[in-house]
């Protein structure tokens, strides 16, 4: 689904007071799970609003199947993006077992999977924020004294070569153009430089 | 009713970094997975969550600038499977037979 640009307006489950948010957390987990319909999981929804109306002493208006869903199919697609991610991103780094990685080599696949994300959620103007945030704190612990010449040259490498390959495969996956793949490279190896 | 949510966010957070291949996963990326459950909170809100698992022994954390980066302890890991409980976090719904 394309993301209109802006804030958008709030949708009505979005309006809801703060005390309905575990009854939200609870529809998402239910559609998550897959084991029942969406249908009935917002007549449920709606039931436990109602309940949550009665004990407070207030009105809540029940939520309309189709806010409900437009709701769940915007929240859907992040989640599918984080799934893509990981996919992506293990593919990219699986040589780092859980326990044997530095405080660096760990920044450097923190820093894919971020930059995977970002990638696969942008519209075509890449901003790449998070995984610059990342890269920078890459940058300043590899230039931190106590890092030797080799080992930040190593660093350094295995971070543009990884980049460069998430982009690559990011590429793939929503067919970016030849132009914006380069684009991005030169703006993410940009910082590692 | 805020305590709900965070158990809440705490399991999903375990869960989060338990599907990672390196069991682990930034603030960042932790922020987004808790938004699509329904839960949307700043980063600031969520390295409170990590600071409480991290006090607990159930993830410990690397700062990386104004991100962290949380790794699963083998605790952590047990609470998910559910062999032990901890305290502040929601416990896992049992396999169904």
């Amino acid at each position: 689904m394309a993301r209109r640009a802006g804030r958008g307006r709030l949708s009505s489950i979005e309006q809801l007071p703060e005390e309905a948010e575990p009854i939200v957390a609870w529809a998402m987990q239910e559609l998550r799970a897959r084991k029942h319909t969406q249908v009935d999981i917002c007549e449920e929804f709606n039931k436990r609003l109602a309940g949550l109306a009665a004990d407070m002493g207030i009105e809540i208006e029940p939520i309309s199947l189709s806010s409900f869903n437009r709701y769940a199919i915007r929240l859907a697609a992040s989640a599918r993006r984080l799934e893509e991610t990981r996919a992506i991103a293990s593919a990219l780094t699986e040589r780092l077992g859980p326990d044997q990685a530095d405080d660096l080599t760990v920044m450097v696949a923190e820093t894919i999977k971020t930059l995977v994300f970002e990638l696969l959620e942008g519209d075509g103007d890449i901003t790449p924020k998070g995984a610059m945030e990342l890269a920078r704190a890459l940058q300043s612990a590899v230039s931190a004294q106590s890092v030797s010449t080799d080992r930040r040259r190593k660093v350094e490498a295995d971070f543009a070569k990884k980049a460069e390959d998430a982009v690559d495969k990011v590429a793939e996956a929503r067919g970016l153009t030849a132009e914006t793949v380069e684009a991005i490279k030169a703006k993410i190896l940009g910082v590692s430089e | 009713m805020d305590r709900i949510i965070r158990e809440e966010a705490r399991l999903i957070i375990l869960r989060a970094l338990s599907e990672q291949a390196d069991e682990r996963l930034n603030s960042e990326l932790l922020r987004a997975t808790l938004e699509t459950f329904g839960i949307a909170r700043p980063r600031a809100w969520v390295h409170g969550e990590l600071d409480y698992l991290a006090e607990m022994g159930a993830v410990t954390i690397t700062e990386a600038g104004t991100v962290r980066v949380a790794q699963l302890t083998e605790l952590g890991a047990r609470h998910l499977t559910r062999n032990v409980a901890i305290e502040g976090v929601k416990r896992p719904s049992r396999p169904e037979a």
